[in-house]
């Protein structure tokens, strides 16, 4: 707390920054655009005019930049001869940047929203304004939770870049994978008791913590029905279970954070090692669209960029054998599965 | 009183050992010089007794406690590393309130310093050059005045003036707070200067330890002239710590007794016989050349 309240105006910049983006995007557009503009024939707002869509993406963008700009001082080794010997416990000095990111995005979002729904009200937009509170908790909740998720995942990297490029990852590969998946089962079709397919082809990452509690509140607001949830609330509600466990394992759990691994390879299970097949096999079975030639050049491509995923993360061009087997077999494998889904 | 104690430690990064069973204790009040070639070990082990690492096998203990994550003695420790950490944009103010925030700063001793070394602390911290960086966390180190100081290449970057400043404040924190002051570094004549005993890193381990006065005053180094040639052989009797030849020049560094050894001298005839003083930074070289270094 005392670190906190020492060092409260250095939140003031990047709150500032985020603001500023915040009304750019989202509060700007309310202001210059023309409420006519936003209904349907019959008078009503259509779906999407509360320009919700934004505010739910600009929540994404700040969940994602608030726990590289905290936590990436503890990725250099100069951050980490401060803070770790300081004296505070790896617990608390993990809780307080936490907190202090929480400040950060809840702060920019409060000030955001209240810009945009005072917009919204000023300019005479006829929606229901009621349902403006359950969609301010609603993402409130969101975002904290995709936050809590971005700084789990972050923390699991030993390097800035890294720790970015896990965080955009799981923003991007779960969706490819829940996408290959629902390709697979609706070209093979097993009889596998229980699973059922919605057919909804969303995109299904973290991000939904934020886009389908945004879209869904929204569409109160508008009093549109067009939203189709799908199967988005259970996802919502398995993603929420997954943040909330991954920031309590990471706040609780520090015993293997070791500030002699900063700048070192990021092995973590839930990095690299675990995305970059995924996002492979995901790509490959996903785009079983193509004749046959044409999807044996993209696999290879695939292939290859996966390949430079290995580079990168053994920060070398000869790749571990490990790593060379796992990509050769997950592009095998694939690209037989994506063949047999083009048949 | 033995203050800190370092029992059997064993760090490696990956397959690269870095200590390899260390040990070493450190009284209280004492100003400790760690020395060592580039790479031997000292930074790592500055981070281990801060509490920065843990140790792979082994302990550290400090007044008795384990250091690692442990808050009530790491309250008691400041460590300041070879290139310490600033935010982009931070000022010197804004520093010390993030150490304020967690060690019980004396704000008089701090200005006292920073205005000695007449430093801005409004300014960001990245305007100042290489020596006056230095000079703020010394001055901020020194205003914590905690118990143990762990002081990586502290010298770096300063000029002799700053030099002599920090090394009165050193002995002023040692002397009338008992501070336990650790200090890595290359300079070994500013070492020499304020520090009683030493230990020497090499091979992951601590190779060569003790009170400096101790260990120099037990050292005699002469530079004597010959009529005639004579060699290393002729001394084979003595312990002797180092060696060389320019022309008919002989200077030879001893362990034992000096008369003893001035009477044997004396039987070869010599034209000149001149005792230098022996320096820490010949006992330094004289240990890593026993170990094959500088040939």
């Amino acid at each position: 707390m005392k670190y906190l309240k020492q060092n409260y105006k250095r939140m003031i910049k990047p709150v500032v920054f985020l603001v500023i983006i915040g009304f750019l995007v989202y509060v700007l557009p309310i202001l210059i655009g023309n409420v006519e503009d936003k209904l349907n024939s019959s008078g009503m707002p259509y779906s999407g005019a509360s320009n919700v869509a934004v505010l739910a993406i600009y929540l994404i963008g700040v969940a994602i930049f608030i726990p590289i700009y905290e936590f990436s001082v503890l990725k250099t080794k100069r951050g980490a001869d401060l803070y770790y010997s300081l004296p505070i416990n790896k617990k608390t000095l993990y809780t307080t940047l936490y907190v202090k990111g929480l400040i950060e995005l809840t702060t920019a979002y409060v000030l955001v929203f209240i810009l945009g729904i005072t917009t919204t009200f000023i300019k005479g937009y006829p929606f229901n304004y009621v349902y403006y509170l359950p969609l301010f908790f609603g993402l409130l909740v969101g975002l904290i939770l995709y936050y809590s998720f971005n700084v789990s995942v972050f923390l699991r990297s030993n390097s800035t870049i890294d720790g970015a490029l896990f965080v955009v990852g799981y923003t991007f590969i779960p969706a490819m994978f829940y996408l290959s998946i629902i390709s697979m089962v609706a070209a093979f079709n097993p009889q596998i008791p229980y699973l059922k397919i919605d057919g909804y082809r969303g995109f299904n990452s973290p991000t939904l913590l934020l886009y389908h509690i945004g879209m869904y509140l929204a569409s109160f607001v508008e009093r549109a029905t067009s939203y189709q949830p799908g199967s988005h609330h259970i996802m919502s509600g398995i993603w929420a279970g997954i943040s909330v466990a991954a920031i309590l394992l990471t706040l609780f759990n520090t015993k293997y954070d070791k500030p002699e691994d900063i700048q070192q390879i990021s092995r973590s299970w839930f990095g690299y090692k675990t995305l970059i097949p995924i996002a492979q096999f995901s790509f490959i079975v996903g785009i079983s669209f193509f004749d046959i030639p044409a999807l044996l050049v993209y696999a290879f491509i695939i292939t290859a960029v996966s390949y430079v995923g290995y580079v990168i993360y053994e920060r070398k061009f000869i790749i571990s054998l490990y790593s060379f087997i796992t990509l050769l077999s997950v592009g095998v494998i694939s690209t037989i599965i994506s063949i047999l889904e083009s048949l | 009183m033995t203050v800190i104690e370092i029992r059997n430690v064993y760090k490696s990064f990956g397959s690269n050992n870095v200590l390899n069973d260390l040990s070493l204790t450190i009284k209280k009040g004492s100003i400790f010089g760690l020395v060592g070639i580039n790479g031997a070990g000292k930074s790592t082990l500055l981070r281990l007794i801060s509490g920065v690492y843990r140790c792979d096998q082994g302990s550290i203990h400090i007044e008795g406690e384990r250091v690692f994550e442990n808050k009530h003695i790491k309250e008691k420790i400041f460590f300041l590393p070879d290139d310490p950490y600033y935010a982009y944009n931070l000022t010197g103010l804004e520093l010390k309130n993030l150490y304020g925030s967690y060690y019980d700063l004396d704000e008089a001793l701090l200005y006292k310093h920073l205005d000695t070394f007449k430093l801005d602390i409004q300014k960001p911290i990245h305007n100042y050059s290489k020596g006056m960086k230095r000079q703020l966390f010394i001055s901020l180190a020194i205003a914590c005045k905690p118990q143990y100081i762990l002081l990586d290449e502290v010298f770096d970057g300063l000029d002799p003036l700053a030099r002599l400043h920090f090394k009165r404040a050193i002995i002023e924190l040692s002397t009338n707070h008992q501070s336990t002051i650790i200090i890595s570094s290359h300079a070994l004549r500013e070492l020499e200067d304020i520090c009683d005993s030493y230990g020497l890193i090499d091979h992951q381990t601590i190779v060569s330890e003790g009170e400096i006065a101790s260990i120099l005053s037990d050292m005699y180094k002469f530079q004597v002239a010959f009529k005639k040639e004579v060699s290393r052989k002729d001394f084979k009797d003595f312990d002797v710590k180092s060696y060389s030849v320019e022309g008919k020049i002989i200077k030879i560094a001893i362990k034992g007794n000096k008369d003893t050894f001035l009477k044997y001298i004396e039987s070869f005839d010599p034209i000149l016989i001149d005792e230098i003083n022996v320096s820490f930074e010949d006992l330094f070289i004289k240990e890593v050349e026993a170990r094959g270094y500088l040939k």
